[in-house]
């Protein structure tokens, strides 16, 4: 008896569409928080690939497109940011293991360093654009406002909204933080 | 006020609190509004937290303004072929080559395809093989721009690169008076004003990439400013629509 050959099934992520919708900002994310294009182009090659392998846990009714792959980048970030801070093993003496600090403070850190600048990646440009003024480079709206010619309460308004929107963002990437199991 | 008005108020005085910039004349029209609507202490109280948050992350160095990969090669993937693996994988990186070396291997596609980004890590204006190319505006590209008015003894070779999330100019220097400060500013067509950044004069060719807030589109000219913002040597660069913008 002969069966029909099923047809494969559909890609539920199609990655090429993804990588030139998103791959300019997971490059900018990655070049921003490794402060390295070279490392940061090869993060943007590991989360496609991560993506791909994964493409099959994929599901466009959990988690946008830009979500999961956002979700992968990070965790490719987090990666190169521990590659670059892994030094050589303590020796095993429990005493003084004891006088090391526990390094899960600091990986926590790093896991929320990133993803936040992950988050201000995602907004919209004129969103991000005060965002990283008054929160990255330390100006006040006024002096945004002159610099920029944008009117007070515009930008306040859009830094009102840019926060809202960085949790809505923070609150997304925890859902797609399960989705991409090990990716 | 409408409730429109309203709104837009409410979203402003939260902004200002949780920033820390109430003014004085509005202080007291925050402390109505939040008299009146409990809500707004405790979405300050998030916000606030959360902007600390966000502060407390900002990247090492200062923030790199975004890099656009190129325009991808003719992709191989298609909807017919599921599984092939997309062009943007296929590149000239380092560890990930091996791995989609493999993945490339096991289904038959070869490799060469390049992702472009910006030139990199040297700091030289001219692009690497893979960069981006096109006309002022292209995100990525390299855009050589000319100086003029500098000092006798002074060089400055000078080129723009546009950013999804503003203007990146890459400057390499020498003849600057060692230890004088100077800013590198861009303009807008109706003279609005942004700091780029600043450098030292140095003995030493100076390369560095400076980075504003400003897409493409909106530079008209660059400017380089000594301590006392007079101008030291300008550029006007050509005029960038949206459309060129888009890569």
């Amino acid at each position: 008896m002969t069966h029909a050959a099923e047809p494969a099934p559909a890609d539920p992520l199609d990655l090429e569409d993804a990588w030139d919708r998103h791959g300019a900002e997971i490059l900018g994310f990655a070049t921003t928080s490794l402060g390295d294009p070279a490392a940061a182009e090869d993060c943007v090659q590991e989360t496609f690939l991560r993506a791909w392998r994964a493409r099959h846990r994929f599901s466009g009714e959990r988690a946008s497109a830009r979500t999961w792959l956002f979700a992968i980048a990070r965790n490719v970030v987090v990666d190169a940011h521990r590659a670059r801070r892994r030094r050589p093993a303590p020796t095993p003496d429990d005493r003084l293991l004891r006088l090391v600090p526990s390094a899960e403070p600091e990986q926590a850190r790093l896991v929320d360093q990133v993803t936040l600048v992950a988050a201000v990646t995602r907004l919209r440009p004129e969103h991000r654009e005060v965002v990283v003024a008054v929160a990255w480079e330390g100006r006040s709206y006024d002096e945004v406002a002159a610099a920029t010619g944008v009117p007070l309460g515009t930008l306040r308004s859009r830094m009102y909204y840019a926060l809202r929107h960085l949790r809505e963002i923070l609150a997304e990437d925890v859902a797609a933080h399960d989705l991409i199991g090990g990716a | 006020m409408s409730t429109d008005e309203s709104a837009q108020r409410r979203a402003e005085l939260i902004a200002a609190a949780v920033a820390g910039s109430l003014a004085p004349e509005e202080e007291t029209e925050y402390a109505a509004l939040a008299a009146a609507d409990p809500s707004v202490a405790d979405e300050v109280t998030e916000l606030t937290a959360l902007l600390a948050r966000v502060s407390s992350a900002r990247p090492e160095p200062a923030p790199v303004l975004a890099v656009a990969p190129s325009s991808t090669p003719t992709p191989p993937g298609t909807a017919g072929h599921p599984d092939r693996v997309p062009s943007g994988l296929r590149t000239r990186g380092r560890a990930p080559v091996a791995v989609a070396a493999a993945v490339a291997g096991v289904l038959g596609l070869g490799l060469g395809a390049v992702l472009g980004v910006v030139a990199a890590g040297d700091g030289s204006p001219a692009p690497t093989e893979s960069a981006p190319v096109g006309p002022p505006g292209t995100l990525g590209a390299t855009e050589p721009i000319a100086f003029v008015g500098a000092p006798d003894g002074v060089r400055i070779d000078a080129a723009l690169v546009a950013h999804t999330w503003g203007t990146e100019t890459v400057l390499e220097m020498e003849g600057f008076p060692s230890g004088r400060a100077y800013e590198v500013v861009l303009l807008d067509a109706g003279g609005r004003v942004v700091s780029s950044g600043s450098f030292r004069g140095s003995t030493v060719p100076i390369d560095c990439r400076l980075n504003a807030a400003w897409l493409r589109e909106r530079v008209e000219a660059v400017e380089i400013r000594d301590g006392r913002g007079r101008v030291v040597a300008a550029s006007d660069v050509p005029t960038v629509t949206p459309d060129d913008a888009a890569g």
